[in-house]
């Protein structure tokens, strides 16, 4: 207690402040350091004994397991810690080529090209062109036809000189021509049907040109162009 | 020192190749020029699809003959490059179903589809990590697979892949973030 007040005084004439006081009281075991040395004894002679254990483990590792295992961990550390672990993976491609492939492949191809196609397509202009000349013969040739069809009803000049023509053609000559061209003779049988007088001409020739264009291949307007 | 067809192929650009293209009298000469520009990287981008060289080489033959047929038509909107690319993954798609078809089976089957091609390759070697790759590569759903080579391999801008595979680039973002996702387990499982 001396003590203690001594200390408080020694404070107070530094002008230091502080809360001295007691120790709080602190429980330990009862009888603790009755039993401390014979404890302190025992754990020395614990240790002792397991010291004298041997310390080679009994289980068995693949050979060169640890030798390789560094490899192997910062393998799979890499791969986990990376942020992408899809960058780290090779690019290369382990595929085989024949030797000279890409030297050959360009020719290869250009020989299996259809160099036809390497014409020009047509432009719309030609393809016109084309077309307008084959309606302008589709028409003449209807026009003629029709054209005649109305003289050899209307003129007997036309008669006469049809007559003597015909008599020059042996009669061999046309029954071979009416065997060889019937589908024409039934066709213009069919015209000679229509009532010219009800006919509109224009109408017809739109009509007839249109079913025969849309009957013209692109291909059949090429060749006819080439 | 004279300049081979393809280091030309290399410098010109695809719309200088397409203006020589335009001409009758260079036709040819652009067309193969654009063949030995892009053959390579559209090889490797059918390849990684069809896994065999002899059926790379014949969709890759009739990617150019289409290329060839259709080049006059082509519409500048979209580059050369994205243009044959778009063509050779639908000419891949295609093989690949009618491959399906001529086999029923699934082609996403690892153990009966593709994955088998991929073993049967010269050199195969499961314990390399490339070898493990194509594999992994080959257990995608088609889709995923394109998107996964082609940003993968062959680096594409999204906006690219886009133009090619006719997705939006968020899509392409997701789907390459699940098959990037795949093909890591797969690796990992292997390992």
């Amino acid at each position: 207690m001396e003590n203690n007040n001594n200390i408080l005084n020694e404070l107070n004439e530094m002008d230091i402040q502080l809360p001295v006081s007691s120790m709080p009281k602190m429980k330990i075991p009862e009888g603790y350091f009755e039993s401390f040395s014979s404890e302190l004894l025992s754990r020395i002679k614990q240790d002792d004994f397991l010291e004298g254990l041997p310390r080679t483990m009994p289980f068995e590792t693949p050979s060169g397991y640890f030798t390789d295992l560094g490899d192997k961990l910062s393998k799979v550390i890499q791969q986990q810690s990376s942020p992408d672990f899809i960058d780290s993976l090779p690019k290369l491609m382990p595929y085989e080529i024949p030797s000279h492939y890409f030297e050959e492949l360009p020719s290869q191809i250009v020989s299996k090209l259809d160099l036809k196609s390497t014409q020009p397509l047509m432009t719309l202009s030609r393809k016109l062109i084309v077309k307008l000349s084959l309606a302008a013969t589709i028409l003449l040739f209807m026009g003629l036809a029709f054209k005649g069809l109305v003289l050899t009803s209307n003129t007997s000049s036309t008669n006469y000189i049809i007559e003597n023509e015909l008599a020059k053609v042996s009669d061999n000559e046309i029954s071979q021509y009416i065997v060889s061209h019937q589908s024409e003779m039934d066709a213009s049988l069919a015209l000679e049907t229509i009532d010219e007088t009800k006919l509109d001409l224009k109408q017809f020739e739109t009509e007839v040109l249109e079913d025969a264009l849309n009957q013209i291949t692109d291909e059949e307007i090429l060749n006819y162009a080439l | 020192m004279s300049t081979t067809l393809i280091e030309v192929s290399e410098q010109l650009s695809d719309e200088e190749i397409f203006e020589l293209f335009k001409d009758e009298l260079s036709k040819e000469k652009a067309f193969t020029i654009l063949v030995k520009k892009y053959q390579e990287r559209l090889y490797w981008h059918i390849r990684r699809f069809v896994i065999h060289h002899e059926d790379t080489n014949d969709v890759l033959q009739n990617v150019f003959i289409k290329a060839w047929k259709s080049l006059s038509n082509f519409r500048q909107e979209s580059g050369l490059y994205t243009w044959l690319y778009r063509i050779g993954t639908n000419e891949s798609l295609t093989y690949l179903e009618k491959l399906k078809k001529k086999r029923s089976v699934s082609i996403s089957d690892e153990e009966t589809g593709m994955s088998n091609r991929v073993r049967a390759e010269k050199g195969f070697d499961i314990n390399k990590l490339e070898w493990k790759l194509q594999l992994a590569i080959q257990s995608l759903p088609e889709k995923q697979r394109a998107v996964f080579t082609l940003r993968y391999y062959d680096e594409m801008p999204y906006e690219k892949m886009s133009e090619v595979l006719d997705t939006s680039v968020g899509s392409l973002k997701a789907s390459y973030h699940h098959a990037s996702k795949k093909v890591e387990e797969f690796i990992l499982r292997e390992n």
